[in-house]
């Protein structure tokens, strides 16, 4: 599969959030977007998506404009995990995650289809919340469950906002872990917006790190995350050291 | 995605009682398909139950064979005893009951797609203004003096049911230009609803007192006017409204996530708000033109199929249909009961029996979400 | 924050008091010439004379002297001020409540209060029971109240056995609204057209019973509801964000929403009982002012206080403009709703932030 997003600018009526944003993607990698709060990340990846439309610019999808495409279509290629908000809504968890099957499935799902939940859920390590309502779940495990129904669309990419935010540390490494096992073994492109540096690090194919609305740096997590590049966007004094064949970064200091 | 046969077996050493997950849960799908059945049978049952308060004091298997013997083509001598129970029976009973049906019917869909719609359990049938419209229509035709007995009443249905376009009109127009999430729908279908209600209140107060008792009888919700001329508009303009919502009751459910979320999954919010919107406006504008404002069943019926089956609209929207079904057909029986020809209205009667029943399922339902 | 976005935060934390300041100038103008408005014809400043001569306690000399002051100081006067503060209650109840539940289609009569009071009414009206056997009209405002705070203690009762989300105290107060309407219902089938007029004149609502007797109510009612509303109106700020986060954060949502919700209850009611249910002011002033001056609580009180009270005023003001009977409750949406999908449309926004 390919992604192209080429010139790709995107302004709310107050202000100009994306400015000639362009990155390729061709076939299956764990593809981590890094930047400050503010900068455009999740903007960017509504435009793929088709959530928002890009006031300048395309997005290409195996050669074809995303707009091209029915929206059925679109939707069996491309997932979109959002944010964890704290929006309540009132169904199990086994039929939350459900919905992600309505692109694949028509009036009743299959059996197949529940296994295929199942199964994603006892992935992510929450099978024994099945049969839980959703308004029941601690934070974490909302963005798991939204996690699974994204899983279980079966896209061939995969957006996700910040899938690790409210996880504690061993869900972050082992959900991160589980994506990049996904990206190879299930070749799917995914693209995650991530806050930690190490962990997107650790588990990315590579590294988009973005600074004022436009993209900053693009490359392997050894190309981009240097000092200087840390410093530029983040402002923050940092060094580098490697660990198990991959960067670490060791805050320092910073101004505030 | 490859299935992973370890996970389908890891998956299925897992279980408890020796029941596949997976089955688990399509067997409490089954068990909610069987208790929608269970419910379209005793739905039938009182179709026919209901007729049985009756002016002729038949029983239940006289009327159906009173009904079968009309279905035959059976003639009788006027005014037999036979000739009586067949013009009741078939002049007044029958369409009553199926005009019953079909309102409950209506305003259960409309009511669940609404509250789903604006993923708010205050949302109505009525919320959006339709029935405010309706009301305005229905009030306006009898001032004009179109029609003050029941005969002619296909031409005040009509015209309620124009004017309860217009409320909808004006949100289908005004949609796009406002940043149109759900909360704007909401409110702007509000204001406007207040604003026809205000028109409306005006008109009333300008009327003498028996001209308003007239507006108001019509307006309050009662089934007395159904006739067999009326029966089919209503019929089919309800059918088509409901087989549309309930098609699409799929891609509703996906609202509940949210716009972003449902817009990835291949649904378009806006464009389903909108459809489905205009499904309800042809319900509930026909409805209303006919029987008034029979307020309750599209609130609350919703919600009592949903603390009992889950969110699941595909369920939600049969099994509110027939609960709703069901209380008004028992609701009007309990009316006529009361008095054959005094006409108590519906309204208060469904919610003498449906409230304390739905308080009773607040307090003691623990795991109600929403 | 730098200084410059300081500065600028200030000034429009500024431009807002700046806003709801005009709007109070606005009510209070046409208060002060509403007093002239009235079926019969009176001039601005005859009625101001009129007024002023009352308050210096000059002797009525004329018979017309007599019904100018009866007209005006005992008629129009009273009515306006009051219009002012049922407006301001019903906006501040408004907001509250759509705080406490956390829907935007809550309004003070989600409690279900203003069905109950009806019901008061038309227990009395049709019926000719009154609770106290007080003089005529003050009978059926005290059936109102009293009938109107029964939703309000099945909602205490109920929290108090039972663990209760905000949703289930909106469904508890429309099982409410429906148990007492239906009986409200079969009374108004069965009441004489001329009742049957009375009663429907009460609900939908006008300021014109309105006396110098009840102003006293309306003032305790309004400055109970303010205070308490500016006082919680920083919690409430935090219970938008969630129940949870507001447990994190200090503030106890239930026992918030419950206080809440009873004194919003309790002042509606009085407003309620005098003036019939006024509706649309509580629903959608709330969302206006918070078009203006944003979502903060210490703000958007008084903005919808004052909001409530212009709209309230300018509508009885236009009602009265056009003979005598026609309630003001019938106008509040014709004004209002214009200017509410007009700034709806304008702003792109919905004010609910999302």
């Amino acid at each position: 599969m390919e992604l192209n997003i080429d010139g790709v600018g995107f302004s709310y009526p107050s202000k100009k959030v994306l400015n000639d944003v362009s990155a390729n993607f061709e076939g299956p990698q764990l593809v981590a977007i890094l930047g400050p709060n503010g900068v455009g990340k999740s903007t960017l990846i509504h435009c793929i998506d088709r959530i928002l439309k890009p006031s300048e610019g395309h997005v290409m999808l195996d050669g074809k404009d995303t707009y091209e495409y029915h929206m059925k279509e679109m939707a069996k290629k491309v997932g979109y995990v959002p944010y964890a908000s704290s929006d309540m809504f009132p169904m199990s968890v086994v039929d939350a995650v459900l919905l992600g099957r309505h692109p694949h499935s028509n009036w009743k799902s299959t059996k197949d289809d529940v296994r295929l939940v199942f199964s994603v859920l006892k992935r992510l390590g929450i099978d024994d919340l099945a049969k839980s309502q959703f308004n029941e779940l601690s934070a974490g495990q909302h963005q798991k469950v939204m996690l699974a129904r994204g899983l279980v669309q079966e896209p061939e990419i995969m957006l996700l906002d910040e899938p690790t935010a409210n996880l504690d540390v061993k869900h972050q490494l082992g959900v991160t872990r589980i994506l990049r096992d996904i990206a190879h073994e299930d070749g799917v492109l995914i693209i995650m917006i991530c806050h930690d540096l190490n962990i997107a690090a650790k588990y990315a194919d590579s590294i988009i790190m973005m600074k004022d609305g436009t993209i900053f740096a693009t490359g392997t997590p050894e190309e981009v995350l240097i000092e200087e590049n840390i410093r530029a966007v983040y402002d923050v004094e940092c060094r580098i050291i490697e660990d198990q064949g991959r960067p670490h970064v060791i805050l320092r200091e910073c101004e505030y | 995605m490859k299935r992973d046969e370890s996970v389908d077996r890891q998956v299925e050493e897992y279980l408890k009682n020796e029941e596949d997950l997976a089955e688990g849960y399509i067997s409490s799908v089954r068990q909610k398909l069987l208790i929608i059945v269970i419910l379209f049978i005793v739905s039938a049952f009182i179709c026919i139950f209901s007729m049985t308060v009756n002016g002729r004091n038949l029983d239940f298997f006289e009327v159906i064979e009173v009904i079968i013997n009309h279905i035959k083509g059976t003639t009788y001598e006027i005014y037999t005893k036979e000739w009586f129970d067949d013009t009741f029976i078939w002049g007044n009973s029958l369409p009553r009951m199926l005009f019953t049906v079909v309102a409950a019917i209506g305003l259960a869909v409309a009511g669940a797609s609404m509250q789903s719609m604006m993923n708010n359990p205050l949302a109505d049938p009525y919320t959006v203004g339709v029935s405010s419209g309706a009301c305005l229509g229905l009030a306006i035709s009898i001032i004009i003096g179109l029609s003050v007995n029941y005969g002619d009443s296909l031409t005040i249905i009509l015209l309620s049911f124009i004017f309860a376009l217009l409320p909808m009109a004006a949100i289908v127009i005004l949609a796009p230009k406002t940043r149109s999430s759900p909360s704007t729908l909401i409110l702007a279908g509000v204001a406007l609803s207040y604003l026809f209600n205000s028109v409306n209140t005006l008109i009333l107060s300008t009327v003498d007192s028996e001209t308003l008792s007239v507006i108001y009888m019509w307006q309050t919700g009662t089934l007395s006017a159904a006739s067999w001329e009326d029966l089919p508009f209503v019929l089919v303009m309800v059918s088509i409204g409901s087989l549309l919502i309930v098609y699409l009751s799929r891609q509703l459910n996906l609202l509940a996530l949210g716009d972003a979320s449902a817009s990835s999954l291949g649904v378009d919010p806006d464009n389903l708000r909108i459809i489905c919107l205009v499904a309800i406006a042809f319900i509930v504008g026909a409805i209303v033109g006919c029987a008034g404002i029979i307020g309750f069943v599209g609130l609350v019926t919703p919600h009592m199929v949903r603390m009992v089956i889950g969110s699941d609209n595909r369920f939600v929207i049969p099994g509110a249909a027939c609960i709703a079904l069901i209380m008004m057909l028992l609701a009007d029986m309990a009316c006529r009961a009361i008095s054959l020809y005094d006409n108590i209205p519906i309204g208060a009667a469904l919610s003498l029996i449906g409230a304390p029943i739905f308080l009773y399922l607040i307090i003691r339902r623990n795991s109600y979400v929403w | 924050m730098s200084g410059d976005e300081a500065d600028l935060y200030v000034a429009k934390s500024k431009k807002r008091w700046v806003a709801i300041l005009i709007i109070l100038i606005i009510t209070l103008a046409i208060t002060i010439y509403s007093v002239c408005v009235m079926s019969f014809n009176i001039s601005f400043q005859e009625a101001w004379e009129v007024i002023f001569k009352h308050l210096r306690g000059d002797p009525l000399e004329s018979y017309y002297d007599r019904i100018r002051d009866y007209l005006v100081f005992e008629g129009t006067l009273p009515r306006s001020i009051a219009a002012g503060l049922i407006g301001a209650i019903l906006g501040i109840s408004g907001a509250v409540m759509q705080y406490c539940v956390r829907n935007p289609l809550a309004d003070p009569y989600t409690t279900g209060i203003s069905s109950a009071a009806l019901f008061g009414v038309t227990i009395s009206l049709a019926l000719g029971i009154t609770l106290l056997p007080l003089h005529d009209e003050y009978g059926i405002v005290f059936n109102a109240f009293v009938f109107s705070m029964i939703p309000c203690a099945m909602m205490i009762l109920i929290s108090l056995r039972r663990k209760t989300t905000p949703t289930m105290l909106i469904l508890i107060g429309i099982a409410m609204m429906y148990i007492f309407s239906s009986f409200t219902m079969v009374m108004k089938y069965n009441a004489e057209p001329e009742v049957l007029e009375q009663i429907i004149e009460w609900s939908i609502g006008s300021v014109s019973k309105a006396h110098w007797e009840s102003i006293p109510f309306l003032i305790v009612a309004l400055a109970v509801l303010l205070i308490m509303a500016l006082f919680y109106s920083k919690k409430l700020d935090v219970m938008s964000a969630g129940d949870n986060l507001s447990t994190s954060l200090g503030v106890d949502p239930k026992k918030t929403r419950l206080i809440c919700m009873i004194v919003v209850s309790a002042c509606t009611s009085v407003a309620v009982s005098f003036s019939g249910s006024i509706g649309f002011v509580g629903l959608v002033v709330p969302h206006i002012s918070r078009l203006f001056v944003g979502s903060k609580g210490f703000a958007l009180i008084p903005c919808s206080a004052a909001a409530g009270a212009l709209l309230l005023v300018a509508a009885d003001t236009i009602a009265r403009s056009f003979g005598a009977g026609l309630p003001a409750g019938a106008i509040t949406a014709l004004i209002g709703s214009p200017f509410f999908l007009y700034f709806l449309i304008k702003m792109r926004t919905n004010g609910w932030g999302r």
